[in-house]
């Protein structure tokens, strides 16, 4: 791959991870079943 | 208690997958190092290792049983063996006397039993058939109890797993790191953004009626895909980074045309079986014997047979029993509207009829309906289905 696609790629996980960091902060319990 | 597909549990597959891979087994120690990834997973989570053990001791039975024996006779008889035991778990499981402090209540359920069912019967038709030597035991048992497949698949065969095992782990480069984290990512936000956001704002109990009924009975269908397409997507960017990818077991279902397309392309691993280990055997063996006039009839029935067996295969009751036959009838309602196609329009008119665009469109909504309503019969009594259903009108 290119360093621009992954470049591009890792920008997209970055996102990715705070939106389920974000989520998952919210959540009471973490250890509830049902993700 | 670490539950079941909770974000804890999901954490540990992670960790199990850097540590699994950290260890960097050769090819010869890679089925022990799984096999103890698997037996780590219970033990740190909510599985209890009575359950593992449990698990292993099915698997045993069906260690001894693949070398038991000979003839056409000792397939079947394990086959009806392995098939009683699964029922019996999941009957068990549901038992007044399996209570949570018990020792059965520890052993039952069987996490991933299904799986472990179906990976077997592959395994037993291909060695009994002669086309598969028995696997070693170490192999057997990373095969049929993988750790990051183990709540819900794919039902991967042998063969596939074999060569990733013996084959040099693929090195740990960039573009496989950003290509794995990707999938990875993606899963978390399908199953555990997406999903989890449908499923806490619309709560899924069809109070409603009229067009909010019908957007809730779409959200479900769309919340279905994304917690089984999401979890796929974890195990499949999980299984990069270790070296054993599973196979990929969606392709964009609710794009289908028709409700077979459909079942090559939603838990594709699961339809592939269903389609070579009993549609196939059975519809060869009534047109070769006694529907050998009536092709269209034995493949009626086998349609109807093998999607009610994929019901209860996914949980034996009535209920998924009637969701196995509605899809089953789905199946065969498309056979005879395509014969009766060939038959009005003519091989020419049909090409041009199946090419056309708005076909496509109304075709493709249709079985989205279709499936969508039919997930109403898999999680409630036929009764309550029927009354949601009534509330569309």
């Amino acid at each position: 791959m290119s360093r621009a696609k992954v470049g591009l790629l890792v920008f997209w996980i970055a996102i990715k991870l705070a939106l389920i960091l974000q989520f998952v902060a919210r959540v009471r319990d973490f250890t509830y079943e049902g993700f | 208690m670490i539950g079941l597909d909770s974000p804890a549990f999901w954490l540990m597959i992670c960790a199990l997958t850097f540590v699994t891979r950290g260890l960097q087994p050769r090819p010869g120690y890679r089925a022990l190092v799984f096999a103890l990834a698997t037996g780590a997973l219970f033990s740190l989570s909510g599985l209890a290792l009575a359950s593992y053990a449990g698990l292993v001791a099915v698997a045993a039975y069906g260690f001894v049983a693949l070398r038991v024996g000979k003839g056409n006779w000792a397939v079947g008889l394990h086959a009806v063996g392995m098939s009683l035991v699964f029922v019996a778990s999941q009957y068990a499981t549901r038992a007044p006397f399996v209570t949570a402090g018990s020792t059965l209540g520890q052993v039952l359920p069987l996490v991933g039993l299904p799986y472990v069912y179906l990976r077997y019967l592959h395994l037993l038709v291909e060695v009994r058939g002669g086309r598969m030597q028995p696997p070693p035991a170490l192999e057997y048992l990373a095969y049929l109890l993988p750790f990051h497949q183990l709540l819900a698949g794919p039902i991967e065969r042998y063969p596939q797993f074999q060569k990733q095992l013996n084959a040099a782990i693929p090195p740990l480069d960039r573009d496989t790191c950003v290509l794995a984290l990707n999938r990875i990512t993606n899963g978390f936000v399908k199953k555990g953004v997406l999903a989890e956001i449908l499923r806490s704002v619309l709560e899924f109990e069809f109070q409603t009626t009229g067009w909010r009924l019908w957007v809730e009975i779409d959200l479900y269908a769309i919340y279905m895909y994304l917690d089984f397409s999401g979890y796929m997507d974890i195990i499949i960017g999980a299984g990069m980074l270790i070296g054993w990818t599973p196979p990929e077991n969606f392709n964009w279902p609710y794009f289908s045309r028709n409700i077979i397309e459909f079942w090559t392309r939603w838990h594709i691993t699961l339809g592939d079986w269903i389609r070579d280990y009993l549609f196939m055997p059975a519809n060869l063996w009534l047109q070769r014997g006694l529907l050998r006039n009536w092709p269209l009839l034995a493949g009626t029935i086998c349609f109807i047979l093998s999607m009610v067996y994929c019901g209860l295969w996914h949980r034996t009751n009535l209920q998924f029993g009637i969701w196995g036959l509605l899809h089953g009838l789905g199946i065969v309602a498309c056979k005879y509207y395509e014969v009766a196609l060939k038959r009005v329009l003519g091989r020419k008119r049909l090409k041009s009829y199946r090419a056309s665009w708005l076909t496509r469109i109304a075709a493709t909504l249709v079985t989205f309906h279709f499936v969508a309503a039919s997930f109403l019969f898999a999680f409630h009594t036929p009764a309550q289905a029927i009354r949601i259903l009534g509330g569309l009108l």
